[in-house]
């Protein structure tokens, strides 16, 4: 990994042809990295000690390949060249527990990337020399928020690669419907991503022609019930500066799925009912046509119906699981809580859950007579630490169950957790249920009532919401005679 | 004194209980091959089968020793018992991947204990070693997997194998880090580690999720050995996907023998 290897002459004649006099730092960045990837692919060929050594940047360029420390021993060669800095990192890609930073070794590295310490006004950067398609500046999301080894005489620990913020990671999707007065209706759907989802989408659509053109087919297809695809269209894949972005256009004659919709908008039941049913005959193994389904039977009450169809689905498809969650949503309307908390429990012990269901089961223990059990606390803990303690609903919930539970210190400190998350300066209905909780815990009982009173019903009020719990809880406080009976006893 | 018919019957069939109970200590603790299928079989019949388990790991035992330069050889030492006819498709085979450069190829050595006291050997000519292809399909590398089938498995089937890893030339001169799991996808009823270097290779560990191991150290001429064992631990299902990156889901050990990053670094 020594700097014996990145001997500057192998790389002059490439640096040559890279225009290194003009810009900022960061576009003559770009522009050797541009020139890395119209020189050299990735490919790997990792026999004997080349497992952990690097290529000669001149035997990079030679092959005109290179796997991930190949490349980017060869770009820290072209930037140093260049009179910018640079060094070779090493990291463990995410996602998953990272490397530990206490015990020191070779061995937990899986990946090779470069790194451009800052120097004066320019910031540090980060880049994958495997990532074709990303821009400088942005990494594959398995890069982000690493530990990394940078190689380097001055290195004494690891440090963190930057974490990706959600503001950096943005996808666009805009769908247009066109009616015609006769004839088929014309759906457009526009999708822009900035962030690795960018980088993801270009290597996508510079794959294998057949193959996307006919999953194109079936995405607007099964989203769409569109007839066929007239095009799909993108912009130049290989130009960074611009975003790629990608345009379904398909026709159909079939408008079934956008009155659906629109009826869903506009909150006519009935007429949703039988649009959607329209859409699950046509396309019976459409879990959105089931969902649309599900969507007006609850709002029109005909819960043996969602049963029925509920049963009919798990039975013909057993291994899907958004049936299983829509079985946990019916117990739950039926006031059945612990029906569903159990049915959310198979799909946890199936290892299927994922955030939400392990929230929903976390949630629904408020409802239920008797103490918090500590299963359901680390359930809401398991939640919150995959959502990395930024999710308002899951710091929300893990906060209320402390409550609950009798753990007011947490609780209190989670609610002010997902204050945080949300960027909330006053409390919501939401934060006003949690501190009510944590009064209730305390044996205040008229500031519990208030705080209670001050939570709102939602716009479609149904059971699990933050309101019924806390009328449940407003109905079961103890009234003023029996506070003081209760005080008159301490 | 003569002690009663009944008192003496009694203490007969408690110090029977006592001998079975360490005859199946002992079992797991002995070297490998050493038990006999008999009680193997009865050592593995105090051990329950978990409902909805493919198998049972009754012995989940590696050895890890360093010499002065800093070569690994590990040997993997593992007992089980198939439970189900899933479990016959899913743990069939013995094998160790290897890499050429710094490993020689690996030892390996097994049998199978049938249900009707049967022992069938694993036969060395029925033992393969190919290349092993990386998952992307962009990498080569000269990675190879030796092994090859067991024989004669069926539910209730009790395998007993040995792997033996030895390194040629040290992997990394500054120091390696692995990492080894005590967590499986089947219950594990006993687990051993054993870490045994020179004095010259100081090796750290860490421990992750396992607050109940027994730990001994001993030391013995310019060398050292940490015993890891722990008891029974569950069945553990699949990491989740998009798992923070310091969040500890399953136990495990994490050893070095790197002393510093700067040193790694500057290798």
């Amino acid at each position: 990994m020594s700097d014996e290897k990145l001997r500057l002459t192998d790389v002059q004649p490439l640096i040559a042809k890279v225009k290194i006099k003009d810009g900022t730092r960061e576009q003559i960045i770009r522009r050797i990295v541009a020139e890395l990837h119209s020189n050299v692919r990735y490919t790997g060929v990792e026999f004997g000690e080349s497992n952990l050594i690097p290529q000669f940047p001149s035997e990079t360029l030679k092959r005109r390949y290179g796997d991930c420390k190949d490349k980017a021993a060869l770009l820290v060669t072209m930037l140093r060249s260049a009179g910018i800095p640079a060094n070779l990192a090493l990291l463990d890609t995410g996602p998953g527990l990272d490397v530990n930073p206490d015990l020191p070794g070779m061995g937990g590295f899986d990946h090779a990337i470069v790194y451009v310490p800052p120097v004066g006004p320019d910031p540090e950067i980060w880049v994958d020399a495997t990532a074709q398609y990303a821009q400088v500046g942005t990494l594959p999301w398995g890069d982000y928020g690493r530990r990394a080894l940078v190689i380097s005489m001055n290195t004494t620990s690891l440090v963190q690669t930057p974490e990706l913020t959600s503001d950096q990671v943005v996808h666009r999707e805009l769908r247009e419907f066109t009616m015609a007065e006769y004839g088929p209706a014309t759906i457009v759907e526009t999708n822009e991503d900035i962030g690795p989802g960018d980088a993801d989408a270009r290597h996508y659509y510079n794959g294998d022609n057949k193959e996307i053109r006919k999953q194109a087919e079936k995405y607007v297809s099964e989203m769409y019930l569109a007839d066929s695809l007239t095009s799909l269209e993108h912009g130049k894949l290989s130009n960074l500066e611009k975003p790629a972005s990608v345009k379904y256009v398909a026709i159909g004659t079939r408008l079934t799925l956008v009155m659906a919709y629109a009826y869903s908008a506009l909150e006519r039941w009935p007429e949703l009912l039988t649009s959607s049913e329209e859409l699950v005959m046509a396309e019976p193994t459409s879990v959105h046509g089931f969902n649309l389904i599900v969507i007006a039977y609850r709002q029109l009450k005909r819960f043996t119906d969602w049963q029925k169809l509920v049963e009919q689905r798990m039975q013909k498809y057993p291994d899907e699981i958004a049936y299983v969650r829509s079985a946990a949503q019916l117990a739950v309307y039926r006031g059945e809580i612990d029906r569903s908390r159990e049915i959310t429990k198979t799909i946890i012990d199936k290892g299927k859950s994922n955030e939400q269901d392990l929230n929903l089961y976390a949630w629904y223990a408020l409802f239920l007579p008797g103490p918090i059990a500590t299963e359901t606390l680390d359930m809401a803990h398991r939640e919150s630490d995959l959502s990395k303690n930024i999710n308002f609903s899951i710091l929300h919930t893990l906060a209320c169950v402390y409550a609950q539970a009798g753990k007011t210190t947490q609780a209190r400190e989670y609610l002010l957790k997902a204050m945080d998350a949300a960027h909330m300066e006053e409390p919501d209905s939401a934060i006003w249920l949690g501190f009510a909780l944590i009064a209730e815990q305390y044996g205040i009982f008229d500031a519990a009532g208030t705080m209670y009173r001050r939570v709102e019903k939602a716009k479609f009020e149904g059971p699990g919401t933050n309101y019924a719990v806390a009328q449940q809880h407003l109905a079961q406080l103890p009234t003023a005679a029996s506070t003081s009976t209760i005080s008159a006893k301490r | 004194m003569r002690l009663p018919f009944r008192v003496l019957t009694l203490l007969q069939l408690l110090l029977f209980c006592f001998a079975i109970q360490l005859s199946a200590t002992d079992i797991w603790d002995g070297p490998a091959f050493s038990a006999t299928p008999e009680s193997l079989r009865q050592a593995a019949e105090a051990v329950q089968p978990s409902k909805d388990s493919e198998a049972t790991v009754l012995l989940n035992e590696m050895r890890f020793s360093f010499d002065p330069s800093g070569r690994m050889t590990e040997v993997r030492h593992r007992i089980y018992r198939v439970e189900t006819q899933e479990g016959v498709r899913g743990w069939s085979e013995v094998s160790a991947q290897w890499s050429p450069w710094y490993e020689a190829k690996p030892g390996i050595k097994a049998r199978v204990l049938t249900a009707d006291s049967a022992v069938h050997q694993l036969d060395s000519n029925t033992l393969e070693d190919l290349p092993v292809h990386e998952d992307g399909s962009d990498v080569y590398s000269d990675e190879r997997k030796y092994g090859g089938p067991l024989p004669a498995l069926t539910p209730g089937a009790i395998v007993e194998y040995e792997v033996v890893l030895h390194e040629t030339a040290p992997y990394f001169a500054a120091g390696v880090t692995r990492e080894r799991p005590f967590a499986w996808s089947v219950p594990v009823n006993k687990t051993r580690m054993v870490l045994n270097y020179p004095s010259s290779v100081p090796v750290r560990y860490n421990l992750q999720l396992l607050p109940e191991i027994s730990v001994i150290k001993s030391t013995a001429s310019n060398s050292e050995t940490i015993t890891l064992e722990q008891g029974p631990l569950p069945a553990y299902p699949d990491e989740p996907d998009h798992t923070p990156p310091d969040l500890v889901l399953f136990p495990t050990l994490q050893f070095t023998t790197g002393t510093s990053w700067q040193k790694v670094a500057a290798e």
